[in-house]
Formats: C-alpha cells, structure tokens, sequence
C-alpha cells in the first residue's frame, strides 16, 4: 500500500502534459526515490481516467476497459509515494470521486493528497475553445462564449466546460473528502514569469525537488495562433465526416496542429473580446477569495488565478485575416505533403525487401529441394530430367 | 412529523419541515419506496406522500436531479404493474452517468450554491440527460447478464439416427447477410435440422429493397461497435456516392463466389419469404420485421458505454444476443431513409442491380426495389430516431428486465 498518493486532477491546459511526459520518462529513477508513477505508456493514465468515468473517446475508450481498476492496484501494491495525474479527472462525478478515493486506499491507511493546477479564465476560455477545435468542434468562438455563459449550462460544451474548469466546484467534488492542508493548489505564473517557474512548483509539491531529472519534454499541448485555430476549424467542417477518429488524430491534430502550426508564433494569439474580460475577472475574483477562504495549501501565488488586463488589439478568431488564413493552409499543405512523400518512400522500401525476401526465401527453397534430390537415385535421375527438359526449353525460346 | 423546538418550527428555518432540504431527503425516501409523486408537486405542496418530514437536512449528500427522476420515472411503470424493485432504486441512485454531460444536477428550490451544476427540476431535464442515466444502467445491466444459449440439438440429431434417417437429406446450402435479416432464417433452419454447408452447397445472399439493404447495414453496424449518429453515418455514404459495405449485396455475393465455386453456386434473394420454395421448407419463412428505430438507437447509445466496460467482441455479443432480443417486437417506427436521399439512393440500387447482372447472379424477388427504391416519404417510418421515444424503450426496457 503506498503510504502517500498524490492525486493530479487537471485542470486542462496547466502544463499537465509536460508534468506527465516528465513523470513517465522519468518513472524508473522517479521508483529508485520510492516514488511511483504507475504507466505502461505515455496515456496509461488517461486511459484509466477514461475508465473511471465511463467516457467515451473517439474511440481510445476500448482501450482503457479495466484501466482504472489496474491503475489503482499498482497504487495499492507500492511502497512509498505514488502519483495519479490526469486533467479530464477534473469532471468526475461525486460517486466516480468516492470510488477513485477508496479503490486508491483513502479510508484504508493511504495518505491521500489532490493537486489541482489551475490558471486564469482570460487565459482558460479561449484554451479551451481551442481544445475542442482541436478535437473536431466546427463551432464558433462567439457562439462558444455563449453557450459557456449561459447560466443553464444545458449541453456537452457548457457541462464540460464548467466540469473541468469551475474551480471550486472541482474542489469540492474531489476535496470535501480530506482536510484543507491535504489540498494544494498549484497556480500556473503569469505569461511573464520564467518557464521553470510552473515546474519548480509541481515539483515542490510532488516532492521531486533534488531528484536529477530529464525535463526536456518531447510532448506539450502547444497553442495555436487565431489564424491557425481558424484554420482547423475550416478543416474539420470539410473533413469530419470523411476522415476517422483515429487518423484524425494522427494527421490533424498531431501532425498539422502539434508538428506544424503550433510552430507558428508569430501570429495573434487568442485572447477574450473585450466585452467577455469583465465577466472573467469577476468570477476569477470570486474564485481566489473562495480558495482563500478554505485555507487550502496554495503553492504559487493566488494572485496568478486574477485574470490580466483585456487585449490591446483584439482579433476575432471568426473573422480571421484570411491571408493569414492561407498562410497556414499553405504551410499545412506543405507539411501533409512532405508526409506523403516520406510514407511513399517507405512504400517503396518494404517493396524491395518484400522482394528481396521472397527471392531469398524461393533461392534457399530451391537449394534444400536440390540437396535432397542429391540424395538418391530417383531424385538425381528427376533433377537430370528437369536439367535437360530446361535445356531444351531454353534452347527453343 | 416533528412538533418540537419553536425555532425549528418556522417556516424557512433550515430543519423545519418546510424546508426545501427536508422534503428533498423525504422525497428520495419516497421514490426508494416505490413512490411516483413529481419533485415540482412535493415543492409546491410541502408535502411528501407517506412520508414523516424529519430528516436531517443536507444537500450535497443527496443524488442528483437524473437519477432522481429516472427512478420516479421506473416507479410509473412498475406501479401500472403493482410491482416495487427497492433493489433497482439502490442501482438507479449509485449510477454516475457516462460520458460527457451534466454532472449530478441540484434539485431546483434547495438553496443555491454559488458554483457547481445549477439546480433542476428533475422533470424538466433535457431528455438526453436522463438516457445517459438508462444507458448506464442497462450497460451494467449487461456485463455479466448470461446470454441466452443458441436453440437446442438440430431436429435430425434429436430424433436419433433411425428415425432422422428417414427425413430426407436436401440440396446443401448458405445463408449470407445482414444479422438482423439472415439471423431468424438461419436459427429456424438449425432448429429444423437443416445444417447449412456441404460441398455443392449454393449460398443465398439474403437482401431486400435499397432502403431497407440500408437501414439494416446501419443496424449491423451499431451491433458491430461503436457507431456515429445514423444521419451523420449516412450522411458519409451520401457524400461519397458509394453503397455502405454491408449493403453491397453484389460484393457479398462476389466474396461467396470466389469461396464456393462461381458465380452459378451464388444466388441473391431480395425477399427473404422465397426462401421457403427455395430450400423446400414445410413452413414458409417470413423476413423478420426491422426494429424500431428508437431501438437501434438505443442499442448505439448504449454500445457507446459497453465500449468502456467490455472488449470488442464481449460488447458485440452482449447487444446482438443479449439487448437486441429484448428489444425485438418493441412497438415503433423503423427508420428509413429520409426523402432527401432519394436520388442518392436510387443512383446506389440500379449500381447494385447493375453489378448484380454483371456478376451473373441469379436474383429472386422484386428487383423494382433496388431499381426504384422507396424512401420516408412513401414508406412507414421515420427518418431519425427520436429522444423522448429512445428514453421510453429504455425505461420499459429496464423495468421489464426483472420480470422477464
């Protein structure tokens, strides 16, 4: 039974995949300090998460049938510290969070600690438009902002929206269970700040800190441009219906998003219209005096949940400058291309070997048949026949 | 009901037997127990039907506003019946709904908190709130639910050998098709002792008319895994102009050609009722009726769930020999293809006749039907499932489960 279980529970785009890709290369020397990180591969925890919550996910989900049980076991049988992170936990339900805590040993002489990392909602909306874009949304960020502020919240994308982002609510679902000292909330700096300012603090609260570890994160979640983001969204309307979930997420959102215009720094970034940034910071404001309030263990500092001062120079993600718009096409075009031609040079590659093995495979065929004719009478009076009948064959062609 | 303290008494107090919190614990008692009375009448009335309004009050303990009316909603049924299932209650109320949606909803008229999910009159929910809740339930319902076993002994083994001996032994054959077409053909045939196979067997690819060649390859492909919305399925088809693969009698019947010998061991038949002349059957064979489209929905819906609970093959058989039997002779429309398809689907039926006379296939029946297939505006049914109805197959579904 582990004696201590660090519980991440999101929220979304908090640096979680950096934090995760860090823990899973990182798992071996991590288990060497008696700390565990329980993962087969890079998402073995968010197929576990998926099967806590019963989620489906583009298909991922018929991977993840038994995931959670197998997660929490692992948890049970280490010693020491063990750590659980994945940022779409933020949504489970108040049932889904008793079975988690329990299965994980809460109640049974685990020391059960949620970290929650959250970030301001100037920041937060537009990220999370930008997520559901990335994962085949066609609609628009104005109608977006509305359906998020929408005080019924009747729909996937509000429910969603509020399940993994409304702060306290997340604490209460996943919190009201341990005392306040067990809860830490990990704010995420100021754009300002310095880079390792967001790890310094994970790893404070993790207990990482004086492990030599590699931080050089192959994966992220990087952001796009509102150009970029356009883009997508004018793609997935043409292919949604055409591609796969599976190739989606191989060719849309890992290779033109992740590989190609994430790259793209150069262009406006999403921010709120100014009209929606009154809204943000008030309930940004009510959200950092509440967690005040409930005396969790804050690492970082409150103030970076205040959201910062509106855009100076606003640019509408609906009404995108279209040559900017062509631009990235361009460049995403560019990039499907180079990857056609890579997959047809490795076409014709395995056609060579392929060809190259078959004729190795009949030459060593033919050879043993030969050896085995050799050894007899009969055989040798049939090669001689085969030999001759060859000949002539050959001498009539 | 509680008569002490003066304090407590006052209406508005927390605790008084007016309290919004008080009659919420005393209505989840009433619903345990079988009861039928709306959230919105106990709110307006004060007043829980056979209940003593003392209960403590606390609102974060209590389930949320679905299950609390999924469970009212069972009651009805089971109370038309005279029966009560305490042990249902136990499940309804323990249920997480899956997948994306609301979180456990707040009734409405308990105080408000300032975050979270806002309250809800359980009645007024959106209805795919509630069939999140049902399709959880059946889903769980199923994992484990033993699936009924394949009919008995063919009828010549149960005979015993002299006897057997004497019914005389038929030209050999196949069935090939959809599930949902060939299944009830083919477990009748068992049952009659008519094995298929043998080596100069001919196959008979079982169609039907274009429209109803698409609707059925839209069901097998819910029974074969997890499936998109049947209009953005079709839609996918549409866009294409191509037939949906397992509608494709002519690919079939290819496939079957190059396994048996030819295209003259192949032979299509587009209504299954010539089947009876055709393999010399004492009884005529009737094509089963296609299932209501509310059911095929839910049989997707609840496929979606299965998904994260079970392995491929584990959620195949559950909803093809476990759910898709309970739902069969469910009263409702079928689906059909909607009027604005019309071209798409005619253009796809005279391919389908075409490539059927290219292969030289022998055809049975009514090939008008592939030539000029009929849609929703001439045929009985609906173009797209509707909600409410897939939510009352499911309750039904899930209260007749226990008596059935």
């Amino acid at each position: 039974m582990s004696a201590k279980v660090l519980l991440h529970v999101g929220t979304p785009k908090t640096g979680t995949s950096h934090l995760q890709d860090v823990l899973f290369r990182n798992r071996e020397r991590l288990a060497g300090h008696g700390i565990h990180y329980p993962a087969d591969r890079f998402d073995g925890q968010f197929l576990a998460a998926l099967d806590l919550m019963r989620m489906p996910w583009g298909g991922l989900e018929t991977q993840a049938v038994g995931a959670w049980d197998d997660l929490a076991a692992r948890v049970r049988a280490a010693e020491g510290t063990s750590i659980v992170s994945h940022e779409i936990l933020a949504a489970a339900s108040a049932s889904e969070v008793a079975r988690a805590l329990e299965s994980l040993g809460h109640g049974d002489g685990a020391e059960v600690h949620l970290v929650l990392s959250v970030r301001d909602l100037a920041r937060q909306v537009p990220a999370e438009w930008q997520e559901n874009v990335k994962h085949r949304a066609t609609l628009s960020y104005a109608k977006f902002l509305r359906k998020i502020r929408d005080p019924h919240r009747n729909g996937r994308i509000p429910s969603w929206f509020w399940a993994v982002q409304e702060v306290p609510d997340i604490l209460d679902r996943w919190g009201s269970a341990l005392p306040p000292e067990r809860v830490h909330v990990v704010t995420v700096p100021q754009p300002d700040a310095p880079r390792s300012l967001l790890w310094e603090r994970f790893s404070s609260v993790m207990g990482l800190d004086g492990l030599e570890l590699d931080l050089d994160s192959e994966r992220a979640n990087p952001s796009l441009g509102v150009p970029e983001t356009a883009l997508v969204r004018r793609l997935n309307r043409k292919v949604n219906r055409v591609i796969e979930p599976a190739a989606y997420r191989e060719l849309v959102r890992e290779l033109i998003v992740h590989r190609t215009l994430s790259q793209r720094t150069r262009t406006a970034r999403l921010t709120l219209p100014p009209e929606v940034h009154p809204w943000a910071v008030e309930l940004s404001e009510a959200w950092t005096a509440e967690i005040r309030d409930r005396g969790y263990d804050v690492v970082g500092d409150l103030d970076d949940l205040r959201c910062g001062p509106p855009a100076t120079s606003y640019v509408d993600p609906d009404s995108p400058r279209e040559k900017q718009v062509t631009s990235a096409a361009t460049v995403a075009l560019r990039a499907l291309l180079e990857e056609h031609v890579r997959l047809m040079s490795e076409r014709d590659r395995l056609v060579v070997e392929r060809d190259e093995a078959r004729w190795e495979a009949q030459a060593a065929l033919s050879a043993r048949l030969r050896r085995r004719l050799e050894t007899n009478l009969a055989g040798r009076v049939a090669l001689k026949a085969y030999r001759v009948g060859r000949g002539r064959s050959s001498l009539s062609a | 009901m509680s008569t002490s303290g003066p304090a407590e008494q006052q209406p508005g107090h927390p605790g008084h037997p007016g309290d919004p919190a008080v009659l919420a614990h005393a209505w989840v008692a009433h619903l345990v127990d079988g009861g039928t009375t709306p959230w919105a009448d106990v709110l307006a009335s004060g007043h829980v039907p056979g209940r003593v309004l003392d209960a403590e009050a606390d609102e974060l303990s209590l389930p949320g506003a679905q299950q609390l009316e999924v469970l009212r909603r069972l009651n009805e049924r089971l109370a038309t019946r005279g029966e009560s299932a305490p042990w249902l209650a136990e499940q309804v109320l323990a249920v997480s709904p899956p997948g994306r949606g609301a979180l456990d909803l707040p009734l409405s008229g308990l105080p408000a908190r300032p975050y979270g999910a806002r309250p809800a009159d359980p009645a007024r929910l959106p209805t795919a709130e509630l069939l999140r809740v049902v399709t959880g339930l059946i889903a769980d319902r199923l994992v484990g639910a033993p699936v009924p076993q394949e009919s008995g002994q063919p009828v010549r083994e149960r005979l015993g050998g002299a006897i057997a001996d004497r019914l005389p032994r038929r030209h050999g054959y196949r069935l090939a098709g959809p599930v949902v077409r060939v299944g009830p053909v083919r477990d009748r045939l068992h049952a009659m002792g008519r094995r298929p196979g043998g080596r100069d067997a001919t196959t008979y690819v079982v169609g039907a008319g274009m429209g109803r060649l698409v609707t059925d390859a839209w069901t097998t492909r819910v029974l074969d895994g997890v499936a998109p919305s049947w209009l953005e399925w079709l839609a996918t088809w549409v866009d294409r102009d191509e037939t949906p693969r397992r509608a494709d009698l002519a690919g079939a019947a290819a496939v079957w050609a190059d396994r048996s010998g030819g295209p003259g061991r192949v032979e299509v038949v587009l209504d299954a009722g010539l089947l009876t002349g055709l393999l010399d059957l004492p009884e005529p064979v009737r094509a089963a009726p296609p299932l209501p489209a509310a059911a095929v929905e839910l049989l997707r819906q609840v496929s979606g769930v299965l998904a994260v609970l079970v392995g491929r093959e584990e959620r195949s058989r559950l909803l093809t020999d476990a759910l898709r039997p309970r739902l069969t002779g469910a009263a409702g429309p079928p689906l059909v293809v909607p009027a604005a398809y019309a071209g798409w689907l005619t253009r796809r039926g005279q391919t389908l006749l075409g490539d059927l006379r290219a292969g030289g296939y022998r055809v049975h029946g009514p090939t008008d039907l592939l030539e000029h297939p009929l849609t929703d505006a001439s045929v009985p049914g609906v173009a797209e499932p509707d909600d409410d109805g897939v939510l009352a197959l499911a309750l039904d579904t899930l209260a007749d489960w226990r008596t059935s």
